[in-house]
C-alpha cells in the first residue's frame, strides 16, 4: 500500500512538472517503432547547402554549439525518466504488475533514466554482474535478485547480464526465468541492439509482453530538443532526423561534430565519422559487440571474439582512430556521431537491426 | 558458298574490325566494372547483382554477331539459312565439346543451376563461383585453387549448390565425445555457442543432431552463417570455442578415429 500511494503521488506530481515535454517524448509500443523517413532524392548536403547561407558569405551566420540541458532544462536522461514515469504511473502504482520491458536506442540513457525512475519509486536495483561473474557462471548475483524477494525490483540494463560468448547466456536464462515467476513489479531495461540480439538469439518475447519504447524524434522534436535549433533550417532538421534515426542524442552529437569542424556547406557531412575503407571483419566483429553489450572493458570484448589480443587490439584502434568509438572509464563504446555510420555498416552486412 | 559471303573487297572490313575492337573493349570493360559497382552495392545485394557481368557479356556477342554477320554475308534469308547449316556441321564435327559447354553455360545460366558467389560441388571439386566463362565455370577451392569446370558436366553430372543464390548459408561442425556425459547440457553449449558466433545469422535456427556410436557420441551443430564465404571461418569458430566450452563442462572427447564419409554433409 506504501508503494502504491507512493507510486500515485510521484505520478501526480510528474504529471503537474513535465506537459512541456509530453509531446517530446512518445512511449510507443515497440512494434510500432518508426524510423524517420528521408524526403525523396533530397540528400543531406545539398539540403544543407540550401539551408545555410553561401558560404564565404558576410552575413552567414555561425551556427551555435547546442548545448544539452539548455533552456532550463533536466538532463537527456531525467527528461526521459520523468516521461516514462508519467506514462507508467498506473503501472507503477501497482506492487504485483507484471514485467515491463523497456527499449531504447544507444545514447538515450537507458541504464540512467531505470535508475531514476528506481530512486524515483524507491525500488532496490538489480546491478549487472561483472563480466567475470557471467562467464563463471556466478550465482551471487541471481541471490541478490532472489533476497529482494517479491518487492519491486528495477533492473536497468538487461544488456550487461549477458556475453556474447558460450558461457555467456547461461545465468541471463535463470534470470530471465526468475523475472517471468516473480510476482512483484519488475521494470527491466535493454538498449536496442542487445535486446533485438536476444529476442532472436533466445527466441524471447512471453517474458516482457510488449516492449516499449521511445518514438523516434522528427524535425520538429529536434528543434524543440536542440538549443538554438533556430539556426538550423527546417530541412536540415528534417535531414538530421533521418541520419539519427529520430535520436535526439545522435542529432546533438551530430550537430556538434559539424559545427565544431567548421565544414563549409559542401564538405560538412564528410566530417561525420565513417567506416574506413580498409577494413576487415574484425572492426565489424568489435562494433557490433560493443553495440549489443552497451559498451565493454577490452578484456570482456576479447572474450567476445575468437582472436589474438593484438588482432582485437589493431581492430579498436583502427575504430578509435575513424572516430566510431571510444573508451570512457575503461570501458569502449560506440560514439554518438559515429552511431549512424556504424548502423549502416553493420545493415549492410545482414546484421539484426536495432529496432 | 562465295554466294553466300561477299566478295573480299565489297566488305566494310575496317567496320567488322571496329565492331570486334568495339566488343572487346566493352566486355573488357564490363569485366572491370561490373565487380566494382557490386562491391560497392550493400552486401545483401552482391547474389542478385554478380550475374549481371556474364549476361552482358553474353548480349554484348551476340549483338556482335548480329551486326557482323549481314556485313559479310549477303543478308537473304536462304543464304542465312545455309550459313547455319554449315556452321552447325563444322560444330557438330570439329567444336563439339566447346558447343555443349557453351550451350550448358547459357541453361546454367538462366536454369539458375550455378551463379556467382554460389559455394558449389561438381564432381570433385569444391569451392565458391567467381567466373562464369563461355566454356567454364570458374571455381575457387578453399585452398584458393581456381579450378575450371566445362559447363557441359551439367548434362551428365549431379550439381551440389550449398547456398543456390543466397547470401547465407547452412554451415555444420562436428564434436566426437565420450558417451559419459550430460547430452542435454553439452546440446544447450553447443547451441550457445553458435548463437554468440559474430559469423552467425540469427535469422535462422540452430539446430543440434547427436547420434550414438559405439566409440561415443557425435554431434552436429548446424548453423547458418550470415555470408557463405564465411564458411571455413564460421565452422572453425564454431568448432574451437565449442571445444574449450565443452571442456569447461569437463566433457572428454572420443579418442577413437573416425573414417571419413565421402560428399559433403
Amino acid at each position: 500500500m506504501i508503494e502504491f500511494a507512493r507510486g500515485l503521488r510521484y505520478a501526480a506530481s510528474a504529471m503537474a512538472n513535465g506537459k512541456d515535454t509530453l509531446q517530446l517524448w512518445q512511449w510507443i509500443p515497440l512494434s510500432e517503432y518508426r524510423r524517420p523517413v528521408p524526403p525523396v532524392h533530397h540528400n543531406i548536403g545539398r539540403l544543407w547547402r540550401r539551408g545555410t547561407p553561401a558560404e564565404n558569405s558576410p552575413s552567414a551566420p555561425t551556427l551555435p554549439p547546442p548545448q544539452r540541458g539548455a533552456s532550463g532544462r533536466h538532463s537527456l536522461e531525467e527528461e526521459i525518466a520523468d516521461s516514462l514515469a508519467r506514462h507508467l504511473a498506473a503501472w507503477l502504482a501497482d506492487p504485483t504488475s507484471s514485467p515491463r520491458l523497456i527499449v531504447l536506442a544507444p545514447h538515450l540513457g537507458i541504464e540512467d533514466v531505470l535508475r531514476r525512475v528506481a530512486r524515483l519509486t524507491r525500488s532496490p536495483v538489480l546491478e549487472p554482474p561483472s563480466s567475470a561473474e557471467i562467464l563463471t557462471h556466478s550465482e551471487a548475483w541471481l541471490d541478490r535478485l532472489l533476497a529482494m524477494g517479491d518487492g519491486p525490483v528495477v533492473v536497468p540494463a538487461l544488456h550487461r547480464m549477458f556475453l556474447q560468448h558460450a558461457d555467456g547466456l547461461t545465468r541471463l536464462r535463470e534470470l530471465l526465468t526468475s523475472v517471468h515467476q516473480r510476482r512483484g513489479r519488475t521494470l527491466v531495461g535493454c538498449e536496442s541492439w542487445g535486446w533485438r540480439y536476444l529476442r532472436k538469439a533466445l527466441r524471447l518475447g512471453a517474458v516482457f509482453g510488449e516492449p516499449l519504447t521511445l518514438q523516434a524524434v522528427d524535425a520538429d522534436g529536434l528543434a524543440d530538443w536542440l538549443p538554438d535549433a533556430g539556426g538550423l533550417s527546417v530541412d536540415v532538421l528534417r535531414q538530421l532526423a533521418v541520419e539519427s534515426g529520430g535520436n535526439v542524442a545522435v542529432a546533438h552529437a551530430l550537430v556538434t561534430r559539424i559545427v565544431e569542424s567548421g565544414a563549409a556547406p559542401l564538405q560538412w557531412r564528410s566530417r561525420l565519422p565513417a567506416w574506413p575503407p580498409e577494413s576487415s571483419p574484425m572492426e565489424t566483429f568489435v562494433a557490433h559487440s560493443l553495440l549489443i553489450h552497451g559498451g565493454l572493458p577490452i578484456d570482456a570484448l576479447a572474450a567476445t571474439i575468437l582472436a589474438s589480443d593484438d588482432e582485437i587490439r589493431a581492430g579498436v584502434e583502427h575504430l578509435a582512430a575513424a572516430g566510431l568509438i571510444e573508451e570512457a572509464s575503461g570501458t569502449w563504446r560506440v560514439t554518438a556521431a559515429g552511431y549512424p555510420a556504424v548502423r549502416t555498416h553493420l545493415l549492410g552486412h545482414d546484421y539484426v537491426d536495432d529496432f | 558458298m562465295n554466294e553466300l559471303f561477299r566478295d573480299l573487297h565489297t566488305i566494310n572490313i575496317p567496320l567488322v574490325l571496329a565492331i570486334l575492337v568495339g566488343g572487346a573493349l566493352t566486355v573488357a570493360a564490363v569485366r572491370r566494372v561490373v565487380p566494382r559497382l557490386v562491391k560497392r552495392a550493400p552486401a545483401r545485394l552482391r547474389h542478385e547483382l554478380l550475374p549481371l557481368a556474364t549476361v552482358l557479356r553474353l548480349t554484348i556477342y551476340v549483338a556482335m554477331t548480329g551486326l557482323i554477320v549481314p556485313l559479310v554475308t549477303h543478308p537473304s534469308r536462304e543464304r542465312f539459312v545455309a550459313l547455319l547449316g554449315a556452321s552447325a556441321l563444322a560444330i557438330g564435327f570439329a567444336v563439339k565439346d566447346y558447343a555443349s559447354s557453351v550451350i550448358a553455360g547459357m541453361v546454367a545460366l538462366f536454369e539458375r543451376t550455378y551463379r556467382l558467389g554460389d559455394r558449389v560441388q561438381i564432381g570433385d571439386t569444391y569451392g565458391e563461383v567467381r567466373a562464369l566463362n563461355l566454356r567454364t565455370v570458374k571455381i575457387v577451392t578453399p585452398d584458393d585453387t581456381a579450378v575450371y569446370v566445362p559447363h557441359d558436366k551439367i548434362w551428365n553430372t549431379a550439381i551440389y549448390n550449398a547456398n543456390d543464390g543466397a547470401r547465407t548459408m547452412l554451415c555444420v561442425a562436428k564434436f566426437y565425445l565420450h558417451p559419459a556425459h550430460d547430452g542435454a547440457r553439452v546440446r544447450e553449449k553447443l547451441i550457445d555457442t553458435a548463437l554468440t558466433s559474430p559469423y552467425a545469422n540469427l535469422d535462422q535456427k540452430v539446430a543440434v543432431i547427436a547420434s550414438e556410436h559405439p566409440w561415443g557420441t557425435e554431434y552436429k551443430l548446424k548453423a547458418y552463417v550470415l555470408d557463405g564465404r564465411d564458411e571455413f571461418l564460421f565452422t572453425t569458430d564454431m568448432t574451437l570455442r565449442a571445444k574449450a566450452a565443452l571442456q569447461n563442462l569437463g566433457v572428454q572427447f572420443a579418442l577413437v578415429q573416425v573414417a571419413a564419409t565421402p560428399g559433403r554433409v
